[in-house]
């Protein structure tokens, strides 16, 4: 029989994991990139010298351009806040870098740089340079430590390799070699079929690159298990399987009818929004052949099949695996749909929301979310970009789920958006929210009230100076702008 | 991992081309133009069409890529194919097949280093209305080509031709249920061909009226119908509509757009009646004697219009033609003056569109106009009348505000009655003033949208200073948008059912974001 003591105990517990749930900021408004690492980023040309490779003048002058420009690329993504800095996180990722790095020292003579990528592509990369960032969306994917200590010792192993630099160096070369120059002249001396021809060029480029980019991916493979190998860190070849579907969240029904979700807050919505009553060609049983689709041999990654096979006789047999923690994910994935929406992605980001409802998720604040896609549905709507926001994707690339949501916020008609959003602006489940989203509540119903858009600035300053370090300020600083 | 480097190859592909030799690239887009066309059926848009001359392939042909998108302008699919010089001009759909029409030549893509031998070469060639059938799986079904006659050497005095102008370029109209009807007209004759949705020849018809000013068609599923207008003794009159049999091209009797009396009309409707599925003509009934003349501000005050009319046409034979007549000439309207001025609002109307609404009514919508004394002009007055015709000095005594719409509706009997006035940019104008060549007066515009699916109409109003999105069964305004809001140039074109296209100009950054937007 359990104690009372244990009950009371168990249940202090509780409440404070639910007051820390509660509590607990994501991260700041100063943990943004460019505020984070904005001493890094006004020192990277400085740190980041491009040397001498090549004698011939030419070749040397257009290698400096592209390493400026991937210098110049890595600032802006970090002006554009697309990395955060989150301790938790960062520690969890370092944790494993620095497992790696101590167990092989003698490929890294620098302690590597890890950045978290907001985006929410299941990905990471090498920067060159000593650098690798490591998406949200990853963070969320990964099964267990393990497996993210297989991709980032991919990716380290790119950096240890120089493939970056390699890949900067031979596009030097070859935009200054005298073949290029020849082809391109070719492409001016022919009379006819100019555009075939040029398209040509750069298509053999691209296919020379594509199958030395595939070999590159296997030999960071391999020096990826010689790094887990050296640290202890066991290896599951199925990684490389699962890495297929990496990309399905948006291909998977949900798990009730669509009206569910809403009527759970009891929003009624009319059936007849969420089916397509366009006479449009995306209503049609079109079946062209899919052009978008990349040919086998452009494609930069060896099929993750031919990996696994590859790989599956260095497999650690009988090894446990350690889950991610759980805060961790759930961090990343509060965090890859705050990305979503500020990027104005609004179905992806509600969808996300709803597939955190399937697995009974009762965390209140993607409740805050769900409102707050609904606030941000009828700013759009106000300003004339719904259509974007939603970004309507055609039906073969999405589940008959996502389809309905999207056509759903496509015809709601605006009064009754309006209105959606003033119910669930009043329900109930804001009593227990935490001070900041009850602050953006108001913030976001502000705006979408304010339809004419004059008030705005205001009361994006407003939240701003009140909120100043509450990573929602993010938001507000774009209306502060305008 | 999967898709590493994802976000760096963008930036890769620029840097590839930015270090391609800018001579190269110049020369290849040069060469490189493209057509962008909106896909109708039953006169609702349904998708969007870029048609793209990629590249020259031989001594005359070219290479071309259709790439086609649905209504929310996702990519759908690609078609490849190479023909001779080709300009597209109107793309239509039926059942899962586009039929896309063009004007063909083999004379574009050659250079001429002499303009004699250019003549030469220009008087000898053939240019064609051709007609390519495609299908939703990217297949080429055929083709159907008419050969025109057109005088290319008085179009083009350069040594590289770039555009052919027929004298009606091809007008394409899905048939529902059948195919599809396209009509056009050379130097010579108009024509008016049907095919089936399988790209074949159903019949062709030709109609000697060279003299017309221009065409405009309908289709249902048993007939085609041509809207013509020709120059007669009314300036704003001449029309007659042209029917055919879709079954086997027989041709019904021409019926002439006249009231009882002979009169002209002036037509600034020609639609399918979203109630019954027929077409009806509506528009201003012109005065037997006023009428006759060019309109300006005055003439429309001074009685330019007698009424308004609706003409039903619910089937080809006269006796199925059913014509509505609105009068106000004889006085009989309470809510307007017998010179056709709206009572309850104080001014005139200059018409510029009308339509029907999915319950039989039709409304006309166009600018009102506020008339008032001019002092200035009294200035003027003894020179003008002295000098050029009394008339004039007259006509330069008055001016007219301009700034707003106005909408009046004619119920199934008949009856007009005022609906609202829709407030726009401020505008002025006098007396003397003649209207806008597409009838606009002040800026203002109008075109109805409708949502098959709610049955409502609405009207948008583009002015010079805005659109305004006007909700024609509730008499209210749902959105105002301006065309310039700071750096930005917003424009509103007509968009899939029930919604409009925005596309906003951002002169700062010379890019272009593109909306649909429901009304």
């Amino acid at each position: 029989m359990i104690s009372r003591r244990k009950i009371a105990l168990t249940l202090l517990l509780l409440c404070s994991a639910f007051s820390y749930a509660q509590n607990a900021s994501l991260y700041e408004f100063n943990h943004l990139s460019s505020l984070y690492f904005s001493k890094q980023t006004d020192s990277l040309k400085k740190a980041w010298v491009c040397k001498e490779e090549f004698d011939k003048k030419v070749t040397q002058k257009k290698f400096k351009e592209i390493w400026d420009e991937r210098t110049e690329f890595l600032i802006k993504s970090l002006k554009d806040n697309d990395y955060v800095y989150s301790s938790e996180i960062q520690a969890y990722l370092e944790g494993i870098v620095e497992q790696l790095v101590n167990a092989n020292k003698k490929y890294f003579p620098v302690k590597p740089l890890v950045l978290i990528d907001r985006s929410s592509d299941v990905n990471a990369y090498a920067v060159g340079s000593n650098v690798f960032a490591v998406n949200l969306g990853m963070l969320t994917f990964a099964r267990n430590r393990e497996e993210l200590a297989l991709i980032i010792a991919h990716e380290l192993s790119h950096n240890i390799m120089q493939h970056p630099e390699n890949s900067m160096k031979s596009r030097a070369q070859w935009l200054t070699s005298d073949e290029y120059k020849a082809s391109l002249n070719a492409v001016l001396d022919s009379k006819y079929e100019r555009y075939t021809r040029l398209k040509k060029v750069f298509e053999e480029y691209k296919f020379g690159r594509s199958r030395h980019q595939r070999y590159k991916e296997s030999e960071a493979d391999s020096m990826a298990l010689v790094l887990l190998q050296n640290s202890r860190i066991p290896f599951d070849p199925i990684s490389f399987l699962r890495l297929d579907s990496s990309d399905l969240h948006y291909q998977q029904n949900l798990k009730a009818p669509l009206k569910n979700y809403l009527s759970a807050y009891g929003v009624e919505v009319n059936e007849a929004w969420m089916k397509k009553r366009s006479k449009g060609l995306s209503t049609r049983n079109y079946g062209f052949k899919d052009s978008a689709r990349l040919a086998d041999s452009l494609k930069t990654h060896p099929d993750c099949t031919e990996r696994y096979e590859l790989t599956r006789k260095f497999a650690t047999q009988g090894a446990t695996f350690t889950p991610v923690p759980a805060s961790i994910v759930e961090k990343a994935n509060k965090m890859l749909i705050w990305k979503l929406y500020q990027n104005k992605s609004l179905t992806p980001c509600l969808y996300r929301v709803l597939l955190e409802k399937d697995k009974g998720n009762t965390d209140p604040w993607y409740d805050f979310m769900f409102y707050t896609v609904f606030a941000g549905l009828t700013v759009a709507d106000n300003d004339l970009s719904r259509f974007n926001a939603i970004g309507v994707v055609p039906k073969e690339y999405v589940s008959t789920s996502y389809y309905e949501l999207q056509t759903m916020l496509e015809q709601i008609p605006r009064e009754n958006l309006h209105k959606i959003c003033k119910q669930l602006h009043d329900a109930p489940f804001w009593n227990n929210m935490p001070v900041e989203e009850k602050a953006f509540r108001s913030f976001a119903y502000a705006l979408a009230s304010d339809v004419e858009g004059k008030k705005r600035s205001e009361s994006a300053r407003e939240f701003a100076r009140r909120y100043s370090s509450s990573l929602y300020r993010e938001f507000a600083e774009i209306f502060q702008k305008k | 991992m999967k898709k590493t480097l994802t976000t760096l190859a963008g930036a890769f592909l620029l840097t590839i081309a930015s270090y391609a030799q800018t001579r190269v690239f110049k020369a290849v887009s040069n060469e490189m133009s493209s057509k962008f066309s909106t896909i109708y059926q039953d006169g609702a848009l349904v998708g969007y069409i870029n048609v793209t001359q990629l590249e020259k392939v031989s001594k005359d042909s070219f290479s071309y890529r259709i790439d086609i998108m649905d209504e929310n302008l996702n990519d759908i699919g690609t078609i490849n194919f190479r023909d001779l010089w080709l300009a597209l001009e109107d793309v239509a759909l039926e059942g899962d097949v586009l039929c896309l029409s063009y004007v063909k030549t083999d004379l574009y893509g050659k250079e001429f280093k002499l303009s004699h031998k250019f003549r030469r070469e220009a008087a000898m060639v053939d240019v064609f209305v051709y007609n390519q059938f495609l299908n939703l799986d990217g297949k080429i079904l055929g083709h159907q080509q008419h050969k025109v006659d057109v005088d290319l050497t008085r179009l083009n005095n350069g040594m590289i031709p770039t555009e052919v102008h027929i004298r009606h370029q091809p007008h394409l109209r899905n048939i529902p249920g059948k195919g599809f009807a396209v009509s056009f007209g050379d130097d010579r004759q108009n024509m008016v061909v049907a095919y089936t949705t399988e790209g074949q020849k159903l019949w062709e018809k030709k109609f000697v009226e060279s003299a017309a000013q221009w065409y405009s068609m309908l289709t249902t599923p048993t007939e085609i119908y041509l809207l013509e207008k020709k120059k007669t003794r009314y300036a704003q009159g001449g029309y007659s509509v042209y029917s055919y049999a879709v079954a086997n091209g027989k041709a019904y009797p021409v019926y002439r757009l006249e009231d009882k009396d002979g009169v002209d009309l002036r037509v600034t409707g020609f639609d399918i009646d979203p109630k019954t599925g027929r077409p009806f003509a509506s528009g201003s009934m012109l005065h037997e004697k006023k009428g006759r003349r060019e309109p300006i501000a005055t003439r429309v005050a001074l009685g330019l219009y007698k009424g308004v009319f609706t003409i039903h046409f619910n089937g080809p034979a006269k006796k199925d033609i059913k014509p509505v007549y609105s009068l106000w000439a004889d006085g009989g309207n309470p809510q307007f003056s017998s010179k056709g001025r709206c009572i309850p609002t104080n001014r005139y109307m200059y018409l510029n569109s009308s339509f029907k609404d999915f319950e039989g009514n039709t409304y006309f919508s166009g600018t009102a106009m506020k008339k008032s004394f001019r002092p200035e002009g009294v200035l003027y007055l003894p020179f003008l009348t002295a000098y050029f015709a009394p008339h004039w000095g007259v006509q330069n005594l008055s001016k007219f505000d301009v700034s707003n719409g106005i909408v009046v509706k004619q119920d199934t009997t008949g009856k007009l009655i005022y609906s609202n006035t829709i407030p726009g940019s401020k505008g002025k104008m006098r007396g003397v003033d003649g209207m806008g060549w597409s009838g606009s007066l002040g800026g203002k515009e109008f075109y109805p949208v409708s949502n098959s699916d709610t049955r409502a109409k609405y009207l948008i109003m583009r002015d010079v200073q805005k659109t305004v999105i006007y909700d024609v069964g509730r008499k209210k305004i749902l959105r105002e948008i301006p065309v310039k809001d700071k750096s930005l140039l917003i424009k509103v074109y007509p968009a899939k059912e029930g919604h409009i296209l925005v596309s906003e100009y951002d002169k700062k950054e010379k890019s272009t974001r593109i909306s649909i937007e429901a009304v």
